[in-house]
């Protein structure tokens, strides 16, 4: 269940002054935003791992939270940077781009590449399609670099490149 | 769900109560952090003759306004970085970067016209006040440092950018208020620099100690 932004904000004061109920509850709620959110955001197979590293990182930064703020912002803020470096660290194996699972999960393949599009845009064509191919669709680099006309050094550069620009939008945008 | 359970409650379990990081608090210390840096740079070098006799040169005026501006806007923003937050614009300082990165180009441009305003950028003087000026900001410098690494900075470079341009801003003012030179070349050049060498300073070295 989703929870609405001004019980969040009430869950988190109260998580903040130790109470472990309120806390549970949040979390709760913020687990369930955060499949959404990545849903839409990140190859399937990266969904387990993302979600429980950013309700990690939410737990050790939870002393960041204005309750005089909205919630959502600062989650969605710290989920993009968690998006972010996943992206970063991700290592490209030609399993992963034989895996049945990423035809299995087509539809959401499809979302995801729709919401990662709307990120993209900000970025230079050549690095948005070098980061949606192998990041998200999971393709190797020399293969990406067939379909994109560059050479396998520029498709690194311009992954590299993309995702130091993402990172700079994680607040703007 | 069933691990994201597990891992909920011993989240849950380990809430002990944290205070919540205050940007207001923060803005508070490095405002004071500030006061008590030029403070005890005049204490320690004097003042500046000028702003004693109220005899104060105008360029003097511009130049200590442009640059206690770019200290709010940087040291604003940098506080507020600590805290994640999508939709947070945080143009200011950059504004204020550029209204001072005016100075340099008029000094420059009169230097160009008239050789004889170039003693203002002599070596000496202008190092000696650089030097200050950076080791004045140490104390705002680390203080951010602090502040962000104890909160969540989810454009870690940005903020480094910014905790640098502050720190070195706040340095700047102080060693402007008692610096003896009076030439613009000197005021528009060499101050302005402190604040340039110390963001580069900080977004070089600083974003690895704020990524977490």
């Amino acid at each position: 269940m989703i929870l609405a932004d001004a019980d969040c904000r009430l869950l988190m004061d109260k998580a903040q002054g130790g109470d472990a109920a309120a806390y549970r509850a949040l979390l709760g709620g913020c687990r369930d935003w955060l499949l959404r959110y990545y849903a839409r955001r990140i190859v399937p197979q990266m969904f387990d791992d993302l979600v429980q590293d950013t309700l990690v990182s939410l737990h050790s930064k939870r002393a960041s939270f204005d309750a005089a703020r909205p919630f959502y912002p600062w989650l969605a803020a710290i989920a993009r940077y968690r998006w972010i470096d996943a992206l970063r660290k991700q290592t490209l194996t030609e399993e992963l781009h034989e895996s049945s699972a990423a035809v299995e999960h087509a539809e959401e393949a499809i979302l995801s590449r729709l919401s990662l599009d709307s990120l993209l845009t900000c970025l230079p064509k050549a690095q948005a399609s070098a980061i949606m191919l192998t990041k998200v669709e999971g393709r190797s680099v020399q293969e990406t670099a067939r379909i994109c006309g560059q050479s396998e050094a520029l498709v690194k550069v311009n992954v590299h490149r993309g995702l130091k620009k993402l990172a700079a939008l994680v607040e703007s945008e | 769900m069933t691990k994201f359970d597990a891992l909920i409650d011993t989240l849950a379990d380990d809430a002990a109560p944290v205070p919540p990081q205050s940007t207001q608090v923060g803005r508070a210390v490095l405002a004071a952090i500030a006061a008590a840096t030029i403070a005890a740079v005049v204490m320690l070098l004097g003042i500046r003759e000028e702003l004693t006799t109220r005899s104060t040169d105008p360029i003097l005026g511009v130049t200590m306004s442009l640059l206690a501006l770019l200290a709010v806007a940087a040291g604003m923003g940098a506080v507020r970085m600590a805290r994640p937050q999508v939709g947070a614009s945080g143009s200011g300082a950059r504004w204020a970067l550029a209204a001072l990165l005016v100075l340099p180009v008029i000094a420059l441009a009169g230097v160009a016209e008239d050789a004889g305003l170039a003693a203002g950028l002599a070596g000496g003087a202008g190092l000696r006040c650089l030097v200050i000026g950076l080791f004045a900001g140490v104390g705002a410098s680390a203080f951010l440092t602090y502040w962000l690494r104890r909160g969540a900075p989810v454009a870690p470079e940005r903020a480094s950018w910014l905790a640098g341009l502050a720190a070195g801003a706040i340095g700047a003012l102080a060693v402007t208020l008692e610096c003896p030179e009076d030439a613009f070349a000197h005021l528009g050049v060499w101050h302005v620099a402190i604040p340039l060498v110390a963001g580069a300073a900080a977004r070089m070295l600083l974003p690895r100690f704020l990524r977490w």
